[in-house]
């Protein structure tokens, strides 16, 4: 609905009359619906926001944080595991190598009593005093050796002349040491031979001094511990080790030396490595005994894995929540706004029926006066939702007069409106039977102040005479009317007698007559009236715009009200324009 | 003597006044007057009249701005008692209450 709505003289209605009407109508009985619109919606919303998150489960944001929390730490942990891994490998392969350099060491202390004894042999010719004195502190339980014996070579027949300790292995069979010795007379190395099946399993140890072709050699055997198992010593720098030890390039169970393995093959991380021992070769399996490189490296991958993952789910509850929050906030806003907007319609839908209840008020059309244009606005106040007093009439007295009826009920609502109506009617009873305007307004003056009343009216009433050009004014407190005359204006200030309902006052009247084609503006304080400024300031703004250019009567007064009472309009306004033809 | 106050923060406006034992009433109205605080000023002189006030007199120089429904309350008061002057209103208020018509009714006081 428009803020202004004119009448114009023999038109009939104003289409934008009609809608307002149809509003009244359907509007009548629909507030108390809307009324309970906002409640109910505000009672779902907040259930629909208590409900949501507990049906909603992880949100599409929370699921994405989760989600790369998870695979960030699943990536950090297999890095870090890999890391660990392969610096594992690579600590015990160097750990393998230290043991194997530790073994090698072994070969000179096993190999000196055994040469020292051959180089005596040699330069005693096989003395057996001299050798068994010499050799005889290594042999024995408990010591280096369990046998020692020495073998003069080049002789017919391959046998021990002298045996220290217990009688060689290697004695009892003649082929094997044959080979054995045949194959140690070819180089200068400690030979080393092992009797694993042997009911004591043993390792033999050969050495002659080389070149001596046709010299001794000196043999010894030691016996391998029971079960080949080696008692691990704690205080060991390869505690952290498990190993096997095996004779010749090889690792099957029967060439197995010596081990601290419970179970071989063993499981796991392993490294090898072959080492030399004399003309032997022995191969070393090591596993890790715990972590290498300490317990912390070990359990970072699972601290990553662990902290991840809960970093994760914390990262995922604390993006939930925040989209809960948000979530929340926008059907808050949701809700808010849907009140706001019942508000709001139901706001617009009272002011529509108090502006339609102004409307039945006013008059659905203006009479048609020989000679004279009329036209009249009624511009309600920019806010608010109470019913004006403002008001108009034209009443036809007779050929080519009429009187104007400009009226404004202080105050507004309901009380003001009454007044208004009864005001307006009992003046248009009047105006019918009385013509002078004073005298119209001091019979509504009596017959409104006969009740005291906390409103008052004021009033403008002139009679127009259009053949004559004249108009009588009275006016009771009514802000005085415009009249432009050849594009130059004034105001019409005559005495003015009280409001209507204020006392039975005394009202006088003015005539004048006016130019051809003058135009009459009639209009109430709200088009002039600003707070902190003098009524007159308003007057003279009224004057220069009503002035400023020539324009058809409801063209100018549309214009007057657009430029009035635009910006801060908190009162109601109406206007009424009348314009001699001639 | 008898004091009688009404405060109000609507448009602001405060009013305040005594009530003399010859029976008038001294109301000064600060600030502005209209629909929305009109009622607190007909309090202040209600509480008047119930003090016995037979005459009225409005200082009305603190008075900025004054509507047609205050205007209004000020021409019912003055049924009420059997005198009621304005003293010292600003133009603006003047230049109302004479277009109004109100000068016989609300005398200016000189």
């Amino acid at each position: 609905m428009g803020t202004q709505e004119a009448l114009e003289a023999g038109e009939g209605p104003p289409a934008t009359l009609d809608p307002a009407r149809n509003a009244l109508t359907s509007g009548v009985g629909s507030p108390a619906v809307v009324a309970e619109e906002p409640h109910g919606e505000q009672r779902l919303s907040a259930a629909r926001i208590k409900r949501r998150p507990l049906a909603a489960g992880l949100s599409g944001a929370s699921a994405i944080v989760l989600i790369l929390g998870l695979l960030l730490t699943g990536a950090l942990a297999f890095a870090c595991l890999e890391v660990y891994e392969s610096n594992e490998s690579r600590l015990l392969k160097l750990r393998v190598r230290e043991l194997g350099l530790v073994l090698g060491t072994a070969v000179p202390s096993v190999q000196s009593p055994l040469e020292g004894a051959a180089e005596l042999a040699d330069a005693t010719a096989g003395n057996p005093q001299k050798f068994r004195g010499f050799i005889a502190p290594y042999v024995g339980a408990g010591r280096q050796y369990s046998s020692v014996s020495l073998w003069p070579l080049g002789a017919g027949r391959l046998a021990p002349s002298v045996v220290v300790g217990t009688p060689p292995l290697l004695a009892s069979m003649p082929g094997r040491a044959a080979t054995f010795f045949h194959r140690a007379a070819r180089d200068d190395l400690l030979s080393v031979t092992g009797f694993l099946n042997a009911a004591t399993p043993s390792l033999g140890y050969e050495f002659n001094v080389p070149g001596a072709g046709h010299g001794f050699a000196v043999y010894a055997e030691k016996p391998l511990p029971a079960d080949r198992r080696s008692p691990r010593e704690k205080d060991s720098a390869f505690s952290d080790l498990h190993y096997a030890v095996y004779l010749g390039r090889t690792q099957k169970p029967a060439a197995l030396l010596v081990t601290n393995l419970s179970r071989l093959p063993p499981s796991g991380r392993r490294a090898t490595q072959a080492i030399p021992f004399g003309d032997a070769v022995l191969t070393v399996l090591v596993t890790p005994n715990g972590s290498l490189g300490g317990s912390f490296f070990e359990s970072l991958p699972w601290v990553i894995a662990i902290g991840g993952v809960l970093s994760s789910l914390l990262s995922a509850l604390v993006t939930e929540r925040l989209a809960q929050g948000r979530r929340q906030a926008e059907q808050l806003a949701l809700a808010l706004d849907s009140v706001a907007s019942a508000n709001r319609e139901m706001y617009a839908e009272q002011r529509s029926i108090a502006q339609t209840l102004q409307h039945a008020l006013l008059p659905d059309a203006l009479p048609s006066i020989a000679g004279l244009q009329a036209s009249a606005l009624y511009v309600p106040a920019g806010s608010g939702i109470d019913i004006g007093g403002d008001w108009y009439d034209i009443v036809p007295v007779g050929p080519g007069r009429a009187l104007l009826l400009v009226g404004d009920v202080s105050g507004h609502g309901l009380k003001a409106a009454t007044m208004m109506a009864s005001t307006r009617h009992a003046a248009l009873a009047y105006a019918a039977r009385e013509h002078r305007p004073a005298a119209v307004l001091r019979m509504l003056s009596d017959f409104v102040s006969a009740a005291p009343h906390e409103h008052f009216a004021t009033l403008l009433c002139i009679l127009v005479d259009v053949p004559r050009h004249e108009l009588t004014i009275a006016t009771a407190g009514h802000p005085p009317p415009l009249l432009i005359e050849g594009g130059h204006g004034r105001f019409l200030e005559i005495a003015p007698g009280p409001p209507i309902g204020v006392s039975a006052g005394d009202y006088s009247e003015t005539t004048l007559t006016v130019a051809p084609g003058a135009t009459l503006l009639g209009f109430t304080d709200g088009l002039v009236e600003r707070r902190g400024e003098m009524i007159d300031v308003g007057m003279e703004r009224l004057l220069r715009a009503a002035t400023a250019r020539e324009l058809p009567l409801a063209e100018l007064m549309a214009e007057l009200a657009r430029i009035l009472s635009s910006g801060h309009h908190q009162d109601d306004t109406a206007i009424m324009g009348v314009r001699w033809l001639t | 003597m008898a004091d009688v106050e009404s405060n109000g923060d609507a448009a602001q406006l405060a009013v305040t006044g005594t009530v003399g034992s010859d029976g008038l009433a001294l109301l000064a109205v600060c600030g502005e007057v209209d629909i929305s605080n009109v009622g607190q000023l007909s309090e202040a002189v209600d509480a008047a009249l119930q003090e016995g006030a037979s005459a009225i007199a409005f200082d009305l120089g603190q008075l900025a701005f004054i509507d047609s429904a205050g205007l209004a309350m000020l021409a019912a008061a003055a049924r009420r008692v059997d005198s009621l002057t304005l003293k010292d209103p600003s133009p603006i208020v003047a230049r109302v209450i004479e277009l109004s018509g109100l000068s016989p009714v609300l005398p200016i006081q000189p």
